[in-house]
């Protein structure tokens, strides 16, 4: 059917002839030519990379910080040689992740990539590079850094990271509010006991019976924030993954007798009041230590730098955690790692940079940059650089340096380690707030942790099998 | 049919194709081939980083039958839905029928109540996370003038579903009190009228003429509100991240935690087509059951 009247009308104001003949052709053409340019300006034009001719580019992504200033090593690996010059990339903590997951696959990783979530989560499932041939081949010296940061980096005997930085935990106190309970300001709880009676002490209470000052509130750390309550239970000798990495284990006594303490002592402090009063803070100077309404905290390295923030004139203390009758100090420590990704245009390149920030004299720079900033959010995992002058000059650093000696990796199921963390943490509020007992919590996130552990296990096992199927398919099309 | 014609019409719409190109590809490419991979994907275990392993029906299986969150997240958006829908659409219409009249100054009426809506949900969270603040938000603050202690909200098990339930009251301001106020405007005066004239008090003549009338927009809202309260996340994620004790575990919360904490795309997957089929299953019903007995105005 012809439409005469709508043809002008229907191609507005491009005006195409309904005749073929040289004008059609020409506005064809032009059509044509606007989208194969356009198209090209998207393919070709890109903006500028920063990439600098006659060196090897080598892409590093990591973290941005918000406002911290940063130990910037990737300028001090470009001043010392010619041939490999390292661009940085600062991602947004709450993106990086997913990014680097869609470039893992979409097949463009940076070379480089520097973070401090869990190693894990990238190293079992062939998203980061085995390290284990470069450190051989160049003779690398793991025995510089602290022995329980490469627990996290290895995994199925490889090594798939180096730790470039860490931070541990220890006990914050308030001296002020020691003094105002008659307790000495200078003597922090050395056991669960002391803390119990110390945090009794410390409680202050208003008319209606709500809390005016916590002397401590179990597993308060920051809104949203993950509990640490590992630690109890690692001090107490809990063990949760079996020797074969096969069977989770979250019920031993240890674990249960340290929540159930937890528990108790959340109960004993007053639960419906003291959910109350942590309901109330919030982030920065409404922290609850922070705002002078809580007494005693365990808290990150970094919390330092918090304090001098946002209550700068606060008198505080900073000392190990209180230890359990029978057991033995003990915290957890996550290292900031660096490691290349599978797939990496320049591995070798990048595996140069890794061994200069990881090396001894860079360390050191980093723990000088950290003196003359007072920057206190990471420190080397480098021992000689941590327990330098210029790192133990920041203020508390021998607390967070000597922790190191029984320091624990905070992954503990490599293979689920998210499924543990929220599994865990919901058993924990179970148990905190009453509804299940400490052993009925842990008894139903181990089964759970240990379902996903199956599955990871299964999963693991297709994967090596269609690796080894890829190897020999890629042998056999190689040999035609 | 012209040759020449049918030749113009060859070429026009080879050039809309062309023109729709950029379109097409992003639909097919990027909306509708990974939509349709999911189907495959909720049958496998797969983690994006390595090849999906076919698994059969074992993540329908576990949702259904063992997953302790599943059940509960599905119960927990239920509930939400269940007390949300009225909660907006009553307060929507109730608002509308204030401002509908055509009075002085209440274009500027309407511009206050529709300004809640502007806010984005991330804001409206952080404000709402304050004003529950158990001690010093602005809601306990508000109840203890009067007496009544207030409840913990986002800290308590039993409030917290409630707590971001009541944060609904927030939208009712927003487009859907715009769509009521066009249909209430749109009622015959005459109707009112000679209702008033029957001695019909304003309980009436809302049963009998403004609800009958506005059934169409009524049935529409309901089932936009029923779909947008099944995908509830912002709120939850922001404010409880599901806690305390996963009584804020919504069905899109714990589809998030799997999918992009876990990378469990499987489980994730077969959550999604799960959530489809019972958002597609409930509006057919709805428009089964409700929706023909809707009057609608030029109806014969």
């Amino acid at each position: 059917m012809a439409r005469p009247q709508l043809d002008h009308l229907s191609t507005g104001n491009i005006m195409i002839p309904s005749n073929g003949g040289i004008q059609s052709f020409l506005t064809r053409l032009l059509l044509v030519g606007g989208a194969v340019l356009t198209s090209a300006l998207f393919v070709f034009v890109r903006p500028p990379s920063g990439a600098v001719e006659g060196r090897t580019n080598v892409q590093l992504w990591r973290v941005v910080g918000a406002d911290e200033k940063e130990a910037p090593s990737w300028e001090w690996f470009n001043e010392s040689q010619d041939d490999i010059h390292v661009r940085k990339i600062g991602l947004p903590f709450l993106e990086i992740e997913q990014k680097f997951l869609t470039a893992a696959v979409g097949g463009v990783p940076p070379d480089v990539f520097e973070y401090f979530g869990s190693v894990a989560q990238w190293s079992t499932r062939g998203a980061l590079m085995p390290l284990d041939d470069f450190m051989e081949r160049d003779g690398f010296d793991r025995e510089g850094v602290f022995p329980a940061l490469w627990d996290e980096m290895t995994w199925n005997g490889q090594t798939y990271a180096v730790p470039v930085g860490t931070a541990s935990e220890a006990f914050y106190w308030n001296k002020e509010h020691f003094r105002r309970a008659g307790l000495d300001p200078d003597r922090p709880p050395q056991t669960w006991k002391e803390l119990r009676e110390y945090a009794l002490k410390l409680t202050t209470r208003d008319e209606n019976g709500d809390i005016e000052q916590a002397g401590y509130i179990p597993g308060y750390w920051s809104p949203f924030g993950a509990p640490l309550f590992l630690n109890w239970a690692i001090q107490k000798g809990a063990v949760y993954l079996g020797e074969d990495g096969t069977s989770v284990n979250l019920t031993s006594s240890a674990a249960i007798d340290a929540l159930a303490w937890e528990a108790e002592l959340f109960e004993e402090l007053g639960r419906d009041a003291l959910i109350r009063k942590r309901g109330s803070f919030g982030f920065g100077s409404q922290h609850g230590f922070l705002s002078g309404q809580l007494s005693m905290i365990v808290q990150k390295s970094s919390f330092i730098q918090e304090i001098e923030k946002f209550a700068s004139d606060m008198e505080y203390g900073v000392s190990i955690l209180p230890v359990p009758q029978g057991g033995s100090p003990g915290v957890t420590a996550g290292p900031a790692w660096i490691g290349i990704p599978s797939g990496a245009a320049h591995a070798e390149e990048a595996w140069e940079y890794i061994k200069f920030v990881s090396s001894t004299p860079a360390q050191l720079r980093v723990a000088q940059f950290a003196a003359d900033h007072n920057l206190v959010v990471f420190f080397p995992a480098n021992m000689e650089a941590a327990n330098s002058p210029q790192q133990q000059s920041l203020p508390h650093m021998d607390v967070f340096i000597d922790s190191m000696a029984f320091a624990r990796s905070s992954t503990v199921v490599p293979l689920a380690h998210t499924v543990f963390w929220r599994e865990y943490g919901n058993a924990w509020d179970r148990a905190i707030r009453g509804s299940q007992t400490a052993e009925e919590a842990l008894g139903q996130a181990e089964r759970e942790v240990q379902r996903a552990l199956n599955e990871q296990l299964e999963y693991n096992r297709f994967y090596r099998d269609y690796l080894a199927k890829q190897q020999h398919a890629d042998k056999a099309g190689g040999g035609q | 049919m012209s040759a020449a014609s049918s030749r113009f019409e060859r070429n026009e719409t080879r050039l809309g194709y062309l023109f729709a190109a950029p379109w097409l590809v992003g639909f097919f490419g990027l909306t509708l081939i990974p939509v349709l991979l999911s189907v495959y994907y909720s049958f496998c275990r797969y983690d994006v980083l390595r090849p999906p392993m076919y698994v059969g029906i074992e993540n329908y299986r576990y949702l259904l039958f063992e997953a302790p969150n599943f059940w509960k997240s599905v119960w927990n958006t239920s509930y939400f839905t269940i007390l949300r829908v009225p909660l907006v659409i009553i307060g929507s219409l109730l608002l509308a029928s204030l401002v509908a009249k055509p009075m002085r100054g209440m274009g500027i009426a309407r511009t206050i109540y529709y300004m809640p809506s502007i806010v984005s949900g991330v804001a409206l969270s952080v404000i709402w996370l304050w004003m529950y603040s158990p001690t010093h938000g602005l809601i306990n603050q508000a109840l203890a003038i009067v007496g009544v202690p207030g409840p913990p909200w986002l800290e308590s098990p039993d409030w917290s579903r409630e707590a971001i339930i009541l944060m609904g009251i927030w939208s009712i301001g927003g487009g859907r009190m715009i769509i009521f106020i066009a249909g209430l405007n749109s009622i015959p005066r005459h109707l009112y009228e000679s209702a008033e004239l029957d001695g019909a008090g304003w309980w009436h003549r809302m049963v009998h003429i403004t609800i009958p009338q506005l059934g169409g927009i009524l049935f529409l809202l309901t089932i936009v509100e029923i779909i947008t309260c099944f995908q509830i996340f912002t709120e939850a994620y922001l404010m409880t991240r599901g806690g305390p004790e996963n009584s804020t575990l919504f069905y899109n919360l714990e589809l998030y935690f799997k999918a992009f904490q876990d990378y469990d795309m499987g489980v994730a997957s077969a959550m999604a087509w799960m959530l489809f089929v019972a958002t597609l299953g409930i509006t057919i019903f709805l428009f089964q059951t409700v929706g023909k007995r809707i009057y609608y105005e030029g109806e014969r």
